[in-house]
């Protein structure tokens, strides 16, 4: 005890220097009123008139400044300083941290600060020792340093200090209670239940919101009134008012970032004021928090959260984002990859219809029901890989060398089946081309899948931007997008078995249709050499050997299908038939479902320093791999810079490689130029690329920017087809662009003198 | 796509692409419209690019453009004379000033210092030429110009918030830092002492060759009044 007691002595001995830079002792007074020069009163207030020792004195700083002035919070925002005090207490006594109450926000645009345009009080606490002497007087002392402004500021200080008898028994001063009580029922706090999350980008900082009931946010209001202070500097626009998104459950707050921000927080902190569904009714008050968020991925937060109308764009993006999928999706069907099959299908049907019609547009409407299933599945694949953290976007499937391996060995024995090695599930046509035979409704359904499959890798033109709105919208919205990229693919063929007079423009059917498939089946080839092409950029040679082996396993498993299968032949020689091909898919699909993406590639900027330049088949442009670092660095250096966001199972960002950046005119234009060329390769996983492209709203590829010269311009985002006329154009106007050139300061005079105002301004 | 249009007559292509290209319209229109939306928010001054040019006239009625100081590391000092802030950065301690000091050492160094106060007309910090000099002979300040940026232009255009708040210009023109002097976010003099001053750990890194760790601080103190 008496140890203790000399430790804490010791202790306080050693910090009066710090505290107190040497005070006459017959010293101040517990209140300094407003004066000139000081437009705010300053008092130290303590609740009890005497206390016990071991017991608690709650103080309070009491800050009143003239009308029109302010005080601030703990954070003042863009003007100010938060009040400090400096206690200087008896020998054991001890201060708790100031407790603040919820600031208001003060505006004076382009500016905002937060603080106290009202009488104040700061909550302490001061803690007597239990060895303090019953019958001594606790003389508390405080430097309180402040900023005060109205329009303009002034600091100041001022010394206070009261006296509180050590007695018996603690006795409360009513008054002074009541007015702090009343004050610290404006202090926010942590609760049990409530938990947040936040997300930082380029662009802005996210905030999210959990109460512990779902009923408890304000109900009937599309946005319940909130407020959130920040108490960091650097991280958002203060003056930038907060949107705010409700959700049944949840809010969210989209704060802009900081012009001066430096690097992302970890954590984003400050005081929340929310009404819930207890203080819309009029009873009571709102919710006041305090918040200390975790900051997470972007992805992490855009999953759980369904944006309000109005507040994200609305029906208005959502309409927007479905016509952009509906003609995406119509653009789909003359993609390379899918135009063979549909074509086929097209004209199958034109036949078939005229056969039976019934049957025909039942077969549609199960191709259809194919298409839009597994679209849907691909968007809950998709909204789940989200939900779980992990940063995709469109074509993400593909980043998986399996899922690539066994889509080339599907296309295979698409063009297999093509060529003509087996009919028996006639994968184009779907129906028989001589027999008028009923189509068999899971053929069709599957032929859906398959065509939808095989549009995954095409990004075609409007694509990109529909689905980027709808990965990153909610889960409905994707669901609406998605479902309008499926009737997008699906609505021609549906045309031509409901119209007659589009039949009537299509060729008749003949034999030539057979040898039209036959030929067709050669893209499909072509696909899956393709295809083995990107296996082989992501797993490596050995991996297109076992897709090789596959392939010609799955071949012989096919034929034997094709040859002993056929409904005319034995039904035990159909059975073993079909047990040979069962086993030789099922053996070949296990062949490449073991590749594994190559290290070099998986992790992307590994691949930076080590990997020779990448060059195009156009001539000797040099590629070099995507970085931040590496891209502020060439724009440091005055350079034009193109970022070429790639994926090698993105054919049409092979396309504009090879037809854009490939040609001469845009080869000497870059040399001319001396464009630095960046290339972000997606082909597997790559975090940093994705983030790269969130930060621009994109989920998909091919996305290619150009930076200007000009340090303070923009980057000129391409669209998403190439020529080299588009690019050319966009270098020359990279190179001209000019930098903001404000007029000289002397000769401009277009100031505007505010008329007084009674709002408190900065 | 060749062998689809062999396939086709002409007018079934004609009307496909009429619809296609209806539709693209209509898509169009839409996404332009939403990318209008998207843009409508204020280019921010950032650092690593290159800084607003200007012509500024000072106090003696010499003229000053960043052109003309081409080669040159430039300070760019907003301040007012009334506001707290600027009294804590001017304030003698010892007789030393922070501010002053520092003006006199890095213009020594070859850095041209601009102190620029952008108060509008009957705002504080405003003042005549002669006043300006006047009190910048008082407190022993040694920038190389005092510019009065009546108009706000010079404030705005270097997105100034606070007084006092610094850019750093390097000799190509690109702005190198932007932000507080330090990390003391208060108006005691007190503070001064301990602080991490940002502005002193640029320039010393600049004019030795090394790149500037802390290039991008949020400013604090008054607000300009503009």
């Amino acid at each position: 005890m008496i140890h203790n007691r000399v430790l804490v002595a010791v202790l306080a001995a050693a910090m009066l220097p710090i505290t107190a830079p040497a005070q006459s002792a017959p010293g101040p007074g517990s209140r300094v009123p407003a004066g000139p020069g000081r437009p705010v009163e300053v008092e130290l207030q303590s609740a009890v008139r005497t206390v016990a020792p071991g017991d608690t004195i709650p103080v309070a700083i009491r800050l009143l400044p003239n009308p029109r002035w302010h005080t601030y919070w703990r954070h003042p925002g863009d003007v100010g300083s938060a009040p400090a005090v400096a206690w200087r207490l008896p020998p054991g006594f001890t201060a708790a941290s100031l407790r603040w109450p919820m600031p208001q926000r003060i505006e004076a645009p382009p500016l905002a600060s937060y603080g106290y345009a009202r009488e104040v009080h700061l909550l302490g606490a001061v803690h007597v020792p239990s060895a303090a002497r019953v019958g001594s007087a606790a003389r508390l002392e405080a430097t309180v340093t402040w900023v005060v402004c109205e329009v303009e500021c002034i600091a100041g200080d001022a010394e206070v200090a009261l006296t509180v008898p050590v007695a018996a028994r603690t006795v409360a001063d009513p008054a002074v209670a009541r007015v702090l009580a009343a004050e610290a029922a404006r202090v926010p706090a942590r609760r049990d239940g409530w938990t947040f999350r936040a997300a930082v980008d380029t662009a802005e900082v996210r905030l999210q919101v959990y109460p512990p009931g779902a009923t408890m946010l304000a109900p009937g209001r599309a946005t319940p009134r909130v407020q959130f202070f920040i108490d960091s500097a650097g991280v958002i626009d203060h003056a930038a008012q907060p949107r705010v998104r409700a959700a049944p459950a949840s809010l969210e707050l989209q704060m802009r970032r900081s012009a001066f921000a430096a690097g992302a927080p970890s954590r984003i902190t400050g005081v929340l004021a929310v009404d819930t569904a207890a203080s819309a009714g009029g009873g009571a008050p709102r919710m006041l928090l305090e918040v200390d968020a975790p900051v997470v991925a972007m992805a992490q937060l855009a999953a759980v959260m369904p944006p309000t109308p109005g507040a994200g764009g609305g029906w208005f993006a959502l309409a927007a984002a479905g016509l952009l999928a509906l003609a995406g999706g119509t653009l789909l069907n003359l993609m390379p990859c899918v135009l063979p099959v549909l074509s086929i299908k097209a004209l199958g049907i034109a036949e078939a219809v005229a056969h039976d019609g019934r049957a025909a547009r039942r077969h549609v409407a199960l191709f259809g029901a194919g298409v839009l299933v597994s679209m849907w599945a691909l968007v809950g694949m998709l909204l789940a890989l989200r939900a779980a953290g992990t940063e995709v976007g469109w074509g993400y499937q593909l980043q998986n060398p399996a899922v690539v391996g066994a889509l080339a060995l599907l296309v295979f024995a698409a063009a297999l089946n093509m060529a003509g090695m087996f009919d028996l599930v006639p994968v184009g046509g779907g129906l028989s081309t001589a027999a008028g035979r009923a189509p068999r409704g899971v053929e069709a359904f599957l032929s859906g899948v398959l065509v939808t499959a095989l549009a995954t890798p095409c990004s075609a033109p409007f694509l990109a931007a529909a689905v980027a709105y709808a990965v990153t919208a909610g889960a409905a919205e994707s669901l609406v997008v998605f479902t309008a990229l499926g009737l997008g693919l699906v609505w021609p063929l549906a045309m031509i078995a409901a119209v007659p007079r589009l039949r009537a423009w299509l060729p008749r059917p003949g034999a030539w249709m057979t040898t039209l498939r036959e030929v067709l089946a050669f893209p499909l080839f072509a696909t899956v050499v393709w295809l083995a092409w990107v296996l082989g950029r992501q797993a490596g040679a050995t991996a297109v050997v076992s897709l090789f082996g596959a392939c010609t396993l799955l071949a012989f498993g096919l034929w034997a299908l094709g040859r002993f299968g056929t409904i005319a032949a034995p039904a035990v020689r159909r059975r073993l038939a079909r047990v040979a091909a069962l086993a030789s898919a099922g053996g070949a699909l296990a062949l490449v479902s073991g590749a594994r993406p190559q290290d070099a590639l998986a992790t992307g900027v590994a691949q930076a320093g080590t990997e020779a330049p990448v060059s195009t088949g156009g001539g000797a442009l040099v590629w070099r791999p995507y970085g931040a670092d590496l891209l502020e660095a060439q724009r440091d250096s005055g350079r034009i810079v193109v970022v070429d966001f790639t994926a090698d199972w993105c054919l049409t960002c092979k396309v504009n490689e090879r037809v854009a950046f490939g040609s001469q005119a845009v080869g000497a234009a870059i040399r001319d130029h001396h464009v630095a060329l960046l290339r972000a390769d997606w082909t597997t996983r790559n975090a940093a690329v994705t983030r790269a492209l969130a930060a621009f709203g994109r989920t998909s590829v091919p996305f290619v920017l150009v930076y200007p010269r000009a340090r303070d311009a923009a980057p000129i985002v391409m669209p998403t087809l190439l020529t080299p006329g588009i690019v050319t154009a966009a270098l020359q106007r990279a190179a001209a662009s000019p930098s903001r050139v404000p007029t000289s300061a002397a000769s401009t005079n277009r100031r505007i003198v505010p008329s007084p105002s009674p709002e408190p301004t900065l | 796509m060749s062998f689809m249009a062999a396939f086709t007559r002409r007018s079934l292509k004609f009307r496909v692409l009429a619809v296609l290209a209806g539709l693209t319209g209509a898509a169009l229109l839409l996404a332009a419209g939403a990318a209008q939306r998207r843009n409508a928010r204020l280019a921010n001054l950032t650092v690593g690019q290159h800084a607003p040019a200007f012509t500024a006239v000072d106090t003696r009625g010499q003229a000053h453009t960043l052109a003309g100081y081409a080669g040159k590391w430039v300070v760019m000092e907003w301040f007012n004379h009334d506001c707290p802030y600027t009294k804590k950065h001017y304030a003698l301690v010892n007789g030393v000033g922070n501010t002053q000091a520092m003006q006199q050492e890095y213009t020594r160094r070859g850095v041209i210092w601009l102190s620029i106060v952008s108060s509008a007309p009957g705002k504080q910090g405003f003042t005549t030429a002669a006043e300006a000099d006047r009190r910048t002979r008082e407190k022993g300040a040694a920038p190389t110009a005092v510019i009065r940026d009546t108009a706000g232009v010079l404030g705005e255009a270097y997105g100034a918030r606070n007084t006092p708040q610094y850019a750093i210009i390097d000799p190509n023109g690109v702005l190198r830092y932007s932000g507080a002097i330090d990390d003391q976010r208060t108006s005691s003099v007190k503070d001064v002492a301990g602080a991490t001053n940002y502005v002193r750990a640029a320039l010393d890194a600049a004019l030795a060759g090394r790149p500037i760790a802390v290039s991008r601080t949020q400013p604090y103190g008054c607000a300009v009044k503009y």
